[in-house]
């Protein structure tokens, strides 16, 4: 088989309802994103049933799109893959089905897709990061540290306890009463505010285990802001973006320290950051620091493919399609 | 009844012998602010359940809404968090369960109320200082089958 099979991506498994063209794993023939972070703007957060309503409406639409701007139909295409795990059922099962109709409608291969896998896979996509990785995924619903060995073959060494990196921002917005998604909002706020101004803590930072726990650091963010923390009763008077600065600056520190810590115990000379929350300017400065300091090398995709994406569905997709993988069309949420 | 626990790892322990106490079909409201420590006391729940957490650990299902865990009595952990208008929960309950006769433990269960069955178990988790917290297991039918329980194990203070 030829490596440059077309593969359609589709991805619905929780803010946004996405589909793309990508051939040969890497090259981008068509994209097509709808956010619903507006229509979720307003209720704090994602709405099951506004989600998988708004996903149903236009994902058709979307693949459409995809493929006009791949400039394409459906004889070109070699495979479908779709994102079945992990997210909300409701949305996932929106994508899901529209991808097994489709595939058995034109009669092409089904591919199922871990969507955090693709998030460690975005990477490679974007700057053919030589295998093997160190893959840091964080996002509102996941912080998890992968090996990744080759596309495709990810090893879990290391997960979030409770809260994930970005939800830890969404709450701590809440909390001091910006604006959702709490990650930009933060990230913003931080720019006129002092790290150091609050001492908050560094959650299992020097515990053995690469896991992340961030739910203690919330709680520590409602007792300081409150000043009811015993040892420093006057923070209430700070400005919100000392806050925001300082609760940034802890949750970097964290996924800096255990990225690096990871990528030495393992042997591993490059860091790749994925997911929503590396978009975050501020991780993006420190770690680079840091690499360098130690003569790592360390790589960020760009935004677009740090959020949710169908591109990384359909590149992740190809490298099962060229190992003979394939799901069946009785595939089911996973 | 009230318990005072004085950190994380003791809501967690009380929560476990709760949990140990539960059947299938029981379903666990709780009701705290954030950073009170829901997400903790489900953990103990599946502890208490038989749940090997080890490879899926009990995580703040936020963002998900609901995660499921398999075990002896499997559990659904739902968090309505997000969910600001009760009438989006009900689809999303209906389909996920899988068939499975489990324990469904929901953070922010209050923000659905409608859509809870009339006995539930209701934990309610207040904040007394940093670490500490004032735990009551409200009334209920169900409840008191537990509260007799830990009674009965001479077991009602932490």
């Amino acid at each position: 088989m030829t490596e440059d099979r077309i593969v359609l991506g589709i991805e619905s498994t929780c803010d946004e309802t996405a589909a793309a063209v990508v051939r040969g794993g890497y090259e981008v023939l068509g994209e097509w994103c709808a956010s619903q972070i507006d229509l979720h703007a307003r209720f704090g957060g994602v709405v099951p049933e506004i989600a998988c309503r708004a996903h149903t409406e236009i994902i058709t639409r979307g693949i459409d799109h995809a493929l006009r701007e791949a400039d394409t139909d459906f004889r070109t295409l070699d495979a479908i893959a779709v994102s079945h795990r992990p997210g909300l059922a409701g949305s996932i099962l929106v994508g899901l089905s529209a991808a097994k109709a489709l595939a058995w409608t034109w009669g092409l291969p089904l591919l199922a897709v871990d969507h955090v896998e693709a998030h460690a896979y975005s990477a490679h996509l974007e700057h053919r990061v030589e295998h093997p990785y160190l893959a840091l995924v964080a996002s509102g619903g996941h912080t998890s540290l992968y090996l990744a060995h080759e596309a495709g073959k990810y090893e879990p060494i290391g997960q979030t306890l409770d809260d994930a990196a970005g939800e830890a921002f969404d709450k701590a917005a809440r909390l001091l009463g910006l604006p959702y998604p709490g990650g930009p909002a933060i990230e913003e706020a931080a720019l006129q505010g002092d790290p150091k101004a609050v001492d908050f803590p560094r959650p299992m930072l020097h515990s053995p285990s690469l896991d992340f726990s961030f739910s203690g650091l919330k709680t520590s963010l409602l007792y300081r802001k409150k000043g009811q923390d015993a040892n420093s009763p006057d923070l209430p008077s700070l400005p919100v973006a000392d806050f925001a600065a300082s609760f940034q600056e802890a949750i970097v520190d964290v996924l800096v320290a255990k990225s690096l810590r990871a990528a030495q115990e393992h042997d591993l000379s490059r860091i790749a950051v994925c997911g929503g929350v590396a978009c975050n300017r501020r991780l993006r400065e420190v770690l680079s620091l840091r690499c360098q300091e130690k003569g790592f090398s360390c790589f960020f995709p760009q935004p677009s493919l740090c959020t949710d994406n169908a591109v990384m569905i359909a590149g992740l997709g190809h490298t099962q399609l060229l190992r003979g993988q394939r799901a069946s069309l009785e595939l089911e949420i996973g | 009844m009230t318990w005072l626990t004085k950190s994380p790892a003791e809501t967690r322990h009380l929560a476990q012998r709760i949990g140990a106490l539960l059947q299938p079909e029981d379903v666990v409201v709780l009701i705290g602010d954030l950073g009170a420590g829901k997400t903790t006391f489900v953990q103990g729940l599946a502890l208490g359940l038989g749940i090997d957490t080890t490879q899926n650990p009990v995580t703040s299902p936020t963002y998900q809404i609901m995660r499921h865990h398999n075990g002896p009595i499997p559990l659904f952990h739902y968090d309505a968090y997000r969910l600001e208008n009760a009438e989006e929960f009900g689809d999303i309950e209906g389909g996920d369960h899988m068939g499975a006769r489990g324990v469904v433990a929901i953070e922010w269960g209050e923000r659905i109320e409608e859509f809870l069955p009339t006995d539930t178990i209701r934990v309610e988790i207040r904040h007394v200082d940093q670490e500490s917290r004032a735990i009551t297991l409200q009334p209920g039918e169900r409840s008191s089958r537990i509260q007799t329980r830990l009674e009965l194990l001479n077991d009602s203070s932490v």
